[in-house]
C-alpha cells in the first residue's frame, strides 16, 4: 500500500473528480509548506510569550508603584 | 393589471437563484489536497463552505492553506483575528506570503472525536481582470469548553487575472480527514 498522499481535483467544467498522488515535486511543496509554517508558528508563539511577559511585569510594576519601562506601558497604553 | 397566476406563468422555467451549487468535495479517506480547477467565469463572486479537520494527532488547531491558481509565490498577504467569546486570543498578519491562509482553522484528531471546524470563504469578483483578488473568511470550531471564532481576510495580488482554480491544503502537512467537506457556491449579481 503506498503511503503518498493524494490530492482530489474537481473539473468545474466537467464535473469529473480524480483523486491523485501527490507529484514529488508537489510533495517538496508541501514540506516546504508545512517547514515556513512551523518557523512562523514559532515566531509568532515567542512574539506572544514576550508580549505576556511584558504585561505580566508592567502590571506588578503597578499594583508596586513603581516606574514602567517603555516597552512595559506600551503594551498596556494603546 | 396582470392576474398574479398570469404573470407567475411568464417566468416557468426560468431560474431565480442567484447562489448556485458548483461542485462539492467529500472526503471518504485523508486527502493532502482538495483543488477545484476549471471555475467557470459565469458568476460575480465564489464562495466556498466547509466542514473540516486534520489528521494531527496532536491537540489543537492547524492552518487552513489557500492557493489561486497554482501560484506558490510570495504574492499574497493576510490578516487574522481570534477570539474565544471573553478575549482576543490571537491576532496576526503577514504580507508577501506564499499563499492565502486561514489561520488555526482547522480542528485536530487530536481534540474529542468528530469534532470539526466550519467556515465560510468568499472571493469576491473573482473573474475581474483589473482588480486584484480579495478573500474574506468567518470560521471557528467549538470542543466543548474550548475553541473560537475568527475572521480572516486575505489578498492576491501577483495578477489581476481572473481565478481560475482554488486548492485547499492542511499546513501542517497533514491531511484533511474522512467526512471533511468543501462546497463551491457561485453567486451571481452585483
Amino acid at each position: 500500500m503506498s503511503d503518498t498522499p493524494t490530492k482530489i481535483v474537481v473539473d468545474c467544467s466537467t464535473g469529473e473528480t480524480q483523486i491523485i498522488p501527490l507529484t514529488a515535486e508537489e510533495i517538496t511543496q508541501r514540506e516546504t509548506d508545512a517547514a515556513a509554517y512551523a518557523t512562523a508558528q514559532a515566531e509568532r508563539e515567542e512574539a506572544e510569550a514576550a508580549t505576556a511577559a511584558l504585561k505580566a511585569s508592567a502590571r506588578t510594576k503597578l499594583i508596586a508603584g513603581t516606574p514602567l519601562t517603555e516597552a512595559e506601558a506600551a503594551v498596556l497604553v494603546i | 393589471m396582470p392576474i398574479l397566476g398570469t404573470v407567475a406563468s411568464q417566468f416557468s422555467g426560468k431560474s431565480f437563484s442567484s447562489f448556485e451549487s458548483i461542485q462539492t468535495v467529500n472526503i471518504t479517506s485523508n486527502t493532502a489536497t482538495i483543488t477545484f480547477s476549471s471555475i467557470p467565469a459565469t458568476y460575480t463572486h465564489l464562495q466556498v463552505r466547509f466542514i473540516g479537520r486534520s489528521s494531527n494527532v496532536s491537540a489543537g488547531t492547524d492552518n487552513l492553506q489557500i492557493r489561486l491558481n497554482s501560484d506558490t509565490g510570495s504574492n499574497y498577504a493576510e490578516h487574522y483575528l481570534a477570539g474565544d467569546g471573553n478575549n482576543t486570543v490571537s491576532a496576526s498578519a503577514q504580507s508577501s506570503i506564499t499563499n492565502l491562509v486561514l489561520r488555526e482553522c482547522l480542528s485536530r484528531n487530536g481534540n474529542s472525536a468528530s469534532i470539526f471546524s466550519t467556515g465560510v470563504i468568499d472571493f469576491l469578483d473573482y473573474t475581474s481582470t483589473n482588480k486584484n483578488k480579495t478573500m474574506r473568511a468567518l470560521f471557528g470550531h467549538d470542543r466543548n469548553g474550548a475553541g473560537y471564532l475568527a475572521l480572516g481576510s486575505g489578498l492576491y495580488f501577483a495578477t489581476p487575472a481572473a481565478i481560475t482554480s482554488i486548492s485547499f491544503t492542511v499546513q501542517s502537512s497533514n491531511n484533511f480527514v474522512q467526512y471533511s467537506q468543501f462546497a463551491l457556491y457561485g453567486i451571481k449579481g452585483a
